[in-house]
């Protein structure tokens, strides 16, 4: 870096490339752990048995924590150990703290603990990718506003006039999930472990899946497109293909993506022109990510046979191959007609992982493979050993995706068979489960090699790392300061915007602000949107109790309670779900996956015998059910004394109690669970059930959909 | 070395002459920037997104387009025709319709296997009841004869209250007389199960 002469004006600094190593042992250890629990929670679909009847163990429960970990602990970890590696080089400066980059790893790595020991225990918030309660939400925040801040202070004492497009793509990510973050968990604790969200119903699924959505344009799409233009270059030791179209797909890929959530709502009960904003600007994103795509590929344009031998390269070309894929899969899925059929499949599941295991885990391995060389000083201890990784992981992979591809579109298909009489060919969901059982076993054993491919990635940088040099020191680079480096004033507009990076920073941040706005800000405060019904009440208390045992035991990973309005979801669950009907619902709990049917209209459905047994073994009553058993159900307590403390939580938000409701809260949960248990005895259940979970579970699920019934009489599917 | 390619300043790269124009002056960590044109495949795929997306907004909010609530109203009326008219077959119970079906050689066989499928979760093994009602005693919750016309008629709305479903829209008539022709066959088995429910009804 210093080819010119000498000169009493060069600095001289070093590179805090211990903080890069410490994320990369993280990226390492909780990728593992990360991937071993998509792995486990696999074989629970394909075995039920491996739920193995103990809370922590279930897919409700696991399922969460398998998704956290995968997004914040290894994704996030790889994130900051190739931003905290470029950044540096890319700016010649080390970065402004050293301290806030530990404040930053510890505190990350305290999250992570923090969420592998709450979420199995069932603390969540249960909004997807946001389980975590909100001591850790806070935590969360502080860290990454720690993060900015070390970034930004970093830019600030830069020797590099203009900035290049990998931090603009870090600049877009930091501001962004900043914002999301914050916005989609703000809720009220009741107490240190259990808040309810601010929004309800219909407006808190809009803001969940905004955050959703944007979680994996900003957390596992832009940083990783900026980590791509740092690696794949440096890697193949070509120049960038198109500089131009990185500026134009920058800008319209973080200005597009934010609008694109509510393709995750298509069909719902959020405002049409909502959806029709959300599926028109998914259709206008293809292009932009494409642009991505275009610009890593042809980057390694012209060195293909060296693509074809050196494992970090084909690394990354499949990863960026794999980007391109899914961001084609991406905007097919969000038309109307593709996504009726693939909404509640596994062909979603399929999807995600292509961009998750395709794109975020094959780049991750790249970069490891580049960076673990040359920061401990040594060379790779095995090419054959990458080599073999990288074909376990993309067999694996294309297992995965293949067989998720057959089990959506089959169990779709299924779903919406109605033969000439009017009736559903497969009128019984399990049925349509246990067709695509094999299909699960056939993931399982893709992930399997996924999971063998990242075991094989840590041996081989273990053997790297224990066969470097000990004495490890720093290496000193020579540069310029900042004001020697002139404002490049003939490359146009664009050029000059990359010397002023704060500006640069709230242009970005205006950008992704304009759909936020456009699309939020109307539906959240203003209540036109839901057509409030009289005949919809708060939940009773002890219903509130149950509805708090549903969320804590993930229900939602499975089960839907959005009865859409298509043929046959009206004709397998009944009435078309209304905005109404989800008002006092502290979070919306729409899912989005069906592994069983649909939850919204099962109130009274079935007597509460039907729910007793079968929480407790649902195979006595749906022999090819795969649910968990729920023993503990019959052995907690409804703890009734904090009932009269998350009523008045759900008032202050809006829920009309009476100050009666509030104070007798205890007392009328348990009155109705008096009768519903005295129901129960006639069946012969022990009157000591009285005060157990189950009995507040099948108070909610027999509330579940009910309050505006009265109009199904109108309906053909019961006129008499 | 051919005159027609050079190498870069940083990488010490290999280029040829077409490439050489296209590089700009920039350089990141050895990182170099070419300025290729944008592929011109790709800038209508842009366009065409945008073009699509605009008017797919347009279309669906301003240009009258049917709703989502609108196309199911339409579809939904479609296959309430079908179902009304399958209920006017299913619904009218004929004695001798039924009794020459059961008179059929797989009547049987068929009353056990739409048994199995359909109430054996909640009626339990040889109708001896566990969520629902003992089948096999003398005792009845919803009927006041125990007849073909009457439990027909009965399987076919339900007792929601009761947690018994209407089955009018699941089963086919084949299928219902085979539901009737199992509660007929284990009548009066009083197998231990469920205790008795309902009303005494003697024969």
């Amino acid at each position: 870096m210093t080819t010119e002469t000498n000169s009493q004006d060069f600095e001289t600094f070093s590179y805090d490339d211990k903080l890069t190593k410490m994320f990369v042992i993280a990226t390492l250890i909780w990728g593992a752990v990360a991937l071993f629990l998509g792995v486990w929670i696999a074989f629970e679909l394909a075995s039920y048995k491996l739920n193995l009847d103990l809370p922590w163990f279930t897919f409700g429960r696991l399922r969460p924590l398998h998704t956290n970990a995968a997004i914040f602990a290894f994704i996030g970890n790889a994130i900051f150990a190739g931003v905290y590696y470029s950044t540096q080089r890319l700016l010649k400066t080390r970065l402004a703290s050293d301290l806030l980059g530990r404040i930053h790893f510890w505190g990350w790595q305290l999250i992570i603990v923090g969420a592998a020991i709450t979420l199995p225990l069932g603390i969540s918030s249960a909004k997807e990718y946001a389980e975590l309660e909100w001591p850790l939400d806070i935590l969360v925040a502080a860290i990454w506003v720690t993060f900015g801040i070390n970034f930004f202070l970093t830019i600030q004492k830069r020797r590099e006039r203009h900035i290049y497009v990998a931090i603009w793509f870090y600049i877009a990510t930091i501001i962004t999930v900043a914002v999301l973050y914050v916005v989609n968990n703000l809720a009220i604790p009741v107490s240190f472990m259990k808040s309810y969200s601010v929004f309800a119903g219909v407006q808190d699924a809009l803001v969940q899946w905004w955050y959703g959505h944007n979680a994996v344009a900003f957390f596992l799409t832009t940083p990783f497109l900026g980590l791509m233009y740092y690696f794949i270059p440096k890697a193949i030791n070509r120049p960038v293909y198109s500089y131009r179209l990185s500026i134009i797909h920058f800008w319209s890929l973080i200005f597009v993506y934010i609008w694109a959530g509510p393709h995750h709502l298509l069909y719902s009960t959020l405002p049409e022109w909502v959806q029709t904003l959300g599926v028109g600007f998914s259709i206008a994103l293809w292009a932009p990510s494409w642009g991505g795509m275009i610009n890593g590929l042809l980057t390694l344009r012209g060195a293909w046979d060296r693509v074809r031998r050196e494992p970090i390269l084909k690394f990354m070309a499949t990863a960026v191959t794999f980007y391109g894929m899914s961001t084609f899969e991406g905007p097919l899925l969000s038309i109307k007609s593709v996504n009726s059929l693939a909404h509640f499949t596994d062909w979603i599941v399929g999807h995600v992982h292509s961009g998750t295991i395709g794109w975020n885990y094959m780049l991750t391995s790249g970069m490891i493979y580049f960076m673990v060389p040359k920061l401990w000083n040594t060379k790779l201890y095995s090419e054959r050993l990458a080599n073999i990784q990288f074909w376990s992981s993309t067999i694996g992979l294309l297992f995965y995706i293949v067989s998720m591809w057959a089990a959506g579109i089959t169990q779709g298909l299924m779903w919406r068979a109605i033969d000439d009489t009017g009736k559903l060919v497969y009128k019984d969901f399990v049925e349509t489960v246990d067709k695509i059982i094999p299909m699960y076993w056939l993931r399982a054993f893709g992930g399997t090699l996924v999971l063998i491919g990242f075991l094989i990635l840590i041996y081989n940088v273990y053997k790297t790392i224990k066969n470097a040099p000990k004495d490890q020191v720093e290496e000193k680079f020579k540069a310029l300061p900042l004001s020697a480096v002139p404002l490049d004033t003939h490359g146009g507009r664009h050029r000059k915007l990359e010397g002023l990076p704060l500006l640069f920073s709230v242009l970005a941040f205006l950008a992704i602000l304009v759909g936020s706005v456009i699309e939020l800000v109307p539906s959240l405060v203003s209540n036109q949107f839901i057509v409030m019904d009289a005949r919809v009440k708060p939940y009773s208390a002890l219903e509130v109790a149950g509805r708090d045992v549903y969320v804590r035991e993930g229900c939602y990973t499975c089960h839907s309670q959005l009865v859409r309005p298509l043929i046959e979801d009206k004709l397998r669950y009944g009435r078309v779900s209304e905005a109404a009907e989800y008002v006092y619902d502290r979070p919306f709990q729409w899912g989005s996956r069906r592994i069983g049917p649909d939850l919204h209209r099962i109130g009274k459905k079935y007597g509460n015998i039907w729910h007793y047994r079968h929480m407790l073994n649902p195979r006595e009553i749906t022999p090819l059910s795969i649910m968990p058993n729920y023993p503990w159900l019959y052995k907690n307590k409804v703890k009734f004394e904090v009932l009269t403390k998350k009523l008045s939580v759900l008032a202050a938000l809006g829920a009309p109690y009476s100050e009666e409701e509030l104070k007798q809260a205890p007392a009328m949960a348990k009155a109705q669970a008096k009768l519903i248990i005295d129901e129960l005895i006639a069946d012969g259940v022990p009157e000591k059930m009285v005060n157990k979970e189950i009995i507040a579970l099948i108070a909610y699920l027999q509330r579940l959909g009910v309050d505006m019934a009265e109009e199904k009489k109108d309906e053909v599917t019961s006129t008499k | 070395m051919n005159e027609d390619i050079k190498k870069s300043k940083a990488n010490n790269i290999i280029l040829n002459k077409s490439e050489e124009n296209l590089l700009l002056e920039h350089n990141y960590d050895g990182i170099e920037e070419f300025d290729y044109p944008l592929p011109a495949w790709w800038v209508w795929t842009f366009i065409g997104g945008v073009t699509f997306g605009i008017f797919y907004i347009y279309f669906y909010n301003f240009a009258g387009a049917p709703s989502l609530k609108e196309d199911f109203k339409i579809e939904m009326a479609a296959i309430e025709k079908v179902i009304t008219a399958q209920r006017k077959l299913t619904g009218n119970f004929d004695m001798a319709d039924f009794k020459s079906w059961q008179g059929g050689e797989n009547s049987m066989q068929m009353a056990a296997v739409v048994y199995e499928e359909n109430c054996l979760s909640c009626h339990e093994e040889g109708g001896k009841g566990d969520i629902g009602p003992n089948l096999t005693d003398e005792f009845w919750l919803n009927v006041n004869k125990v007849s073909p016309d009457v439990l027909y008629g009965f399987i076919l709305k339900g007792n929601e209250d009761n947690g018994m479903p209407a089955w009018e829209d699941m089963l086919s008539k084949e299928e219902l007389y085979a539901a009737v022709q199992f509660v007929l066959s284990v009548q009066n088995k009083n197998l231990p199960g469920k205790e008795p429910q309902g009303k005494k009804l003697s024969e």
